[in-house]
């Protein structure tokens, strides 16, 4: 069963809403740097390096705001503890899930990145031509 | 309202000990909002010099920080954390985790992921409690 990558602004907006738009850049950046090592931890190291590239996916996952996934992602986590045997099938519905997180979290931090030219636009829309 | 800072009649400082950025950052917004003067250690390293340096009120700190587990983190504190209320971050809900952590005296846990409200409330219930 495919994982959803729907991200939930509100949670965003109430854990992280009062910082300035650099200050929520500069998470985004840390943990989409985060997010794409595990990411590559989970689909390609050893069945160790995964489980613990899982777990850790939970937390990050979930502060960024992408709640689904991080319930599913905790789901194969307690699956794992409980000595279940996790295949690449079973990981590959979460990787793509992931994928698409890393996705839209460079959308968000083109958002809030100051566009070249002159001034950054809240919608990240491209700035025009001097 | 009573603010945690009103009742203690100072400002208590409280240690976050993570790697994660964004539940660092939102621990210390929420100790910080509670009156407390907050701390962070991102490496167990950290964490120690801080202890040495200060008295804590508060020790907050993960299950997994850089690979290591928390309650080994807490087992290598244990002599500098008397009388310290120790809160526990984890994404792993299973009691014998949470049996690992109240063997070595945490008072709370919060499980992730984490929300602003969510530890707010229980950081809120456990200063209040202890007052």
């Amino acid at each position: 069963m495919s994982i959803s990558a729907q991200f939930d602004a509100g949670l965003w907006e109430d854990n992280f809403g009062d910082l300035s738009a650099p200050e929520q850049r500069d998470l985004l950046c840390a943990a989409s740097w985060d997010l794409c090592r595990l990411l590559q931890q989970l689909r390609d190291g050893t069945v160790a390096s995964q489980q613990a590239a899982c777990h850790a996916l939970i937390s990050v996952t979930g502060n960024l705001g992408y709640l689904h996934c991080a319930h599913a992602l905790r789901r194969i986590d307690q699956r794992w503890i409980a000595g279940d045997v996790m295949t690449g099938a079973h990981l590959r519905h979460a990787v793509d899930a992931l994928c698409q997180i890393a996705g839209h979290l460079e959308q968000r931090i083109s958002t809030l990145t100051p566009q070249l030219g002159g001034r950054g636009r809240p919608g990240g829309t491209e700035a025009r031509p001097s | 309202m009573i603010t945690v800072i009103q009742m203690f009649g100072e400002r208590r400082n409280c240690l976050v000990i993570d790697d994660d950025k964004l539940a660092l950052r939102l621990a210390a917004t929420v100790c910080h909002e509670l009156g407390l003067k907050v701390y962070v250690a991102d490496t167990p390293a950290e964490a120690m010099d801080e202890l040495r340096r200060r008295r804590y009120e508060m020790v907050v700190v993960d299950h997994n920080v850089h690979g290591i587990a928390g309650f080994e983190i807490l087992d290598q504190l244990r002599s500098m954390l008397r009388g310290v209320h120790l809160v526990v971050f984890t994404a792993d809900h299973s009691d014998a985790t949470r049996a690992l952590y109240c063997d070595r005296g945490a008072s709370e846990f919060l499980y992730k992921p984490l929300s602003k409200q969510a530890i707010h409330f229980k950081l809120k219930a456990l200063l209040e409690r202890a007052a």
